[in-house]
């Protein structure tokens, strides 16, 4: 039975350190107002600044062009950096991109490659802790968003969100409503109650669509656990970002990760079991300190 | 402390607005009351009125009071114009500079800056309508906007008053107990460890008045608690209900 | 250059304090050598040079034909003022007072006054006209506990007040007449290191704290408290610290009343 947890409350008697919590005297605190399940010992807090992680996609705007390259808004605390190094096409201040980050340096100057501008479309911003509830185990929210209102939609793990196609307003709906109602149970239902679709339209859908295009198969994958909470955490890494045809000219994209040339898939690809988009298999114990990778 | 009073304070063992010595003013408080702000609440306790709002993390002006290691935690507590009885001067003074420090120092107490470093969190407390005890009401309101802000804290500090009036001990100073009690002590405690965050003190008591002010202190911990604690659950019950307004 | 000094120390101090010892040797509850030198400043109606340690403040009195607050006619007005003057820190410099300063005039201030030191109902003239008393603190060297120094020196001031003569609308200041004071509040400064409570630190003890605490006391009465810093203090820490405020009086009395 999940519960609202505020600063101080006790969630759990061993220690398990994120940003969002605390220890205490080998327990776990909570540091922020948020839903807790003991049971699950899944923590999710309902808001929070974007903390950076190397391999995070995240959506941000350029702002300004310095000397090495640009600087970009990822409405976090921290900015992130572009080298203009290998780039083949320069940005200009206002476009939008989806880039990955690369590197965060022990000043949180957060690095990111793999830039790629997006057209069109709009942009809505969510909590940042709300993202993988957006995504889904196994993609499965965003899918259904994806299907019920055949929009190319990209999730930036700082909470901004891009969607283009015929339905934009009613995916943004969505994924507000999902951000609102993150905490309660049965949302998957209630998403497709709310686009009119049932699950079996939906997988129907998701069958019919056309070859998804590389940058959004490469990158709607929501392996990595919810940033805040525990319950597991998907190191994440490059899942077959790369390797899914022909890619779209966009400039470089930074360092190619060695994955040679794949055969495409037609359907829709599962993440493997136990990579934990939501974590929910995956017990506590392997939230550990070292998950913060990136060194901080 | 203020002048001696001409009326007593205490009548038929009943204070002037018929509450007992160990007795709150009414306390309201509502989280997530602005929109632009990060984290807000509105506050009440008996007739003041309190508007706290946190802005943060953000970037940390000017540049050369970044600290690398943790956020910078910084306060503004000041009083409208039209708070009191006599038009103030806007802006801040060096009472309003003082009791913004005392704050400050409270909530960097709890807050995990570590989380957030190169950063700035930023508190704003105004009091709209002053009516004794502002700088606990301000503080109490300040870390529900705080915590409805998302800033990680260790606790939710909570903010009392306990003063003397009439030669006896009492929690939660109004106006007229403000300026003409006998001594006057604004407190935070820390719910879960107990401990005090703030504290000053000006008048005259024994130490047997003092610890027994500092017990009956203690006594209102949770009462307050709960209500910051309340504050936040029903945020979360409405922003999930409704849909947000563009 | 003195400050990186300090810096350097750091740790040497937290070793020193963790270990039950500081690093000039006094105990926990030790003040410094203590010297005041009352009637420094002999244009002033009342004055005084205090050191603590290597720490120096001066206060100084005047006095002014003032009106009255509204809501007190028949008194007298006191004022405190405080200046850290950029002579006595690295790090102080000139322009606006620092919040610090305003914290110490401040906190000077309610001690002295919810002691009642002064006779204010005395300083009363004719209508409309009072007895104003300024206190002007003036930080000259800073190492450590500031606070206790501008009381002291505050109230030794304070103590050797001689108010001029007014006589036909004019104050007449080369004749000068005592002024008693009704109480002699005594001012104790502790901060807290890690777990430990440490009176009358210096400096270099001040950067490596957490948390700081004052406490203004008569012989039987609490007349003020100040908590300052991040740091957390116990119930039990502050009620015994209140105590040991007490016990130091007598101390501090015999240097304010020689």
């Amino acid at each position: 039975m999940t519960k609202l947890v505020t600063p101080g409350d006790l969630l759990l008697d061993r220690p398990v350190r994120n940003p969002y919590t605390f220890v205490k005297a080998e327990k776990t605190y909570a540091a922020v107002v948020g839903m807790f399940d003991p049971e699950q010992g899944r923590f999710m807090p309902i808001k929070g600044s974007y903390l950076p992680m190397v391999g995070d996609d995240v959506i941000g705007v350029v702002e300004e062009e310095k000397v090495i390259g640009y600087g970009i808004n990822l409405f976090s605390p921290y900015k992130g950096l572009l080298s203009s190094k290998g780039l083949r096409f320069p940005f200009e201040p206002n476009n939008i991109i989806l880039a990955q980050v690369s590197e965060v340096s022990e000043v949180k100057d957060i690095w990111l490659s793999r830039p790629m501008k997006l057209e069109g479309g709009e942009i809505i911003d969510i909590a940042p802790t709300k993202v993988s509830r957006v995504i889904g185990k196994h993609s499965s929210m965003l899918n259904v968003v994806k299907a019920a209102t055949k929009c190319d939609i990209l999730v930036g793990k700082n909470g901004l969100i891009w969607i283009k196609g015929p339905n934009q307003q009613k995916a943004a709906e969505a994924i507000e409503k999902i951000d609102r109602e993150a905490h309660l149970p049965g949302l998957t239902d209630r998403i497709m109650e709310f686009l009119g679709v049932s699950p079996e339209e939906v997988a129907a859908m998701a069958a019919q669509q056309p070859q998804r295009s590389s940058f959004e198969a490469g990158r709607d994958e929501g392996q990595r656990e919810e940033r805040g909470g525990f319950g597991g955490r998907d190191r994440g890494g490059f899942k077959g970002r790369d390797d899914r045809g022909p890619r779209r000219d966009y400039g470089d994209r930074g360092p190619r990760r060695d994955y040679g040339d794949r055969p495409r898939r037609d359907a829709p690809r599962e993440s493997p079991a136990g990579t934990g988009s939501s974590g929910e298999q995956q017990p506590a114990e392997q939230a550990q300190a070292s998950e913060r990778g990136s060194g901080q | 402390m203020g002048t001696p009073s001409e009326q007593p304070l205490i009548v038929g063992g009943k204070r002037l607005d018929g509450r007992a010595m160990d007795e709150l003013r009414p306390i309201t408080i509502t989280a997530g009351v602005l929109n632009r702000a990060n984290g807000s609440a509105y506050l009440t306790w008996g007739r003041n009125k309190v508007m706290a709002a946190v802005y943060g993390p953000k970037e940390v002006f000017p540049k050369h009071e970044t600290d690398p290691y943790k956020a910078v935690v910084r306060c503004r507590y000041l009083m409208a114009p039209f708070s009191t009885d006599d038009h103030g001067r806007s802006g801040p003074n060096r009472r309003s500079r003082e009791i913004s420090m005392v704050i400050k120092e409270a909530f960097a107490n709890v807050v995990v800056a570590e989380v957030y470093p190169k950063t700035a969190i930023e508190v704003y407390i105004e009091i709209l309508e002053s009516h004794g005890s502002t700088r606990v009401a301000g503080l109490t309101a300040a870390a529900v906007a705080l915590a409805n802000a998302g800033i990680p804290m260790r606790d939710l500090p909570i903010g009392v008053s306990i003063g003397k009036i009439d030669g006896q001990v009492a929690v939660d100073m109004q106006k007229e107990e403000d300026n003409f009690g006998q001594a006057d002590m604004p407190l935070a405690i820390k719910p879960t460890t107990g401990e005090i965050v703030l504290l000053q003190m000006d008048g005259k008591m024994t130490r047997s008045e003092f610890e027994q002010a500092l017990d009956m202190a203690y006594a209102k911990v949770d009462e307050i608690h709960e209500l910051q604690v309340a504050a936040l659950k029903e945020y979360f019950d409405r922003a999930a209900v409704m849909p947000q307004e563009e | 250059m003195v400050m990186a000094i300090d810096e350097l120390k750091k740790a040497t101090v937290l070793d020193f304090i963790k270990s039950g010892k500081r690093i000039d040797g006094r105990g926990f509850d030790e003040y410094r050598k203590i010297t005041i030198k009352k009637g420094a400043i002999g244009v002033a109606e009342g004055s005084a040079d205090v050191t603590i340690g290597k720490s120096r403040v001066i206060a100084g009195v005047k006095t002014e034909i003032v009106t009255p607050f509204s809501d007190r006619p028949n008194e007298g007005t006191l004022t405190f003022g405080a200046d850290f003057l950029p002579m006595a820190h690295e790090t102080f410099e000139p322009g606006p007072p620092r919040i610090e300063s305003i914290e110490l005039a401040r906190v000077v201030d309610r001690g002295i006054r919810a002691a009642e030191a002064i006779d204010l109902k005395s300083m009363f003239i004719e209508e409309g006209k009072v007895w104003g008393v300024y206190v002007d603190i003036y930080v000259i060297d800073h190492d450590g506990n500031l606070l206790d120094a501008a009381a002291m020196a505050s109230t030794a001031a304070l103590q050797s007040l001689e108010l001029p003569a007014y006589r036909d609308g004019k104050i007449i200041r080369e004749e000068r007449s005592p002024k008693a004071l009704l109480e002699v509040p005594t001012y104790c400064t502790f901060v807290k290191i890690g777990d430990k409570l440490v009176l009358d630190p210096l400096y270099s003890e001040e950067i490596v704290a957490d948390a700081r605490i004052t406490f203004c006391v008569g012989d039987d009465m609490l007349y003020a408290i100040q908590k300052a810093g991040h740091g957390a203090f116990t119930k039990e820490e502050t009620l015994s610290m209140l105590d040991r405020s007490f016990a130091l009086r007598k101390e501090l009395l015999s240097h304010i009343e020689r």
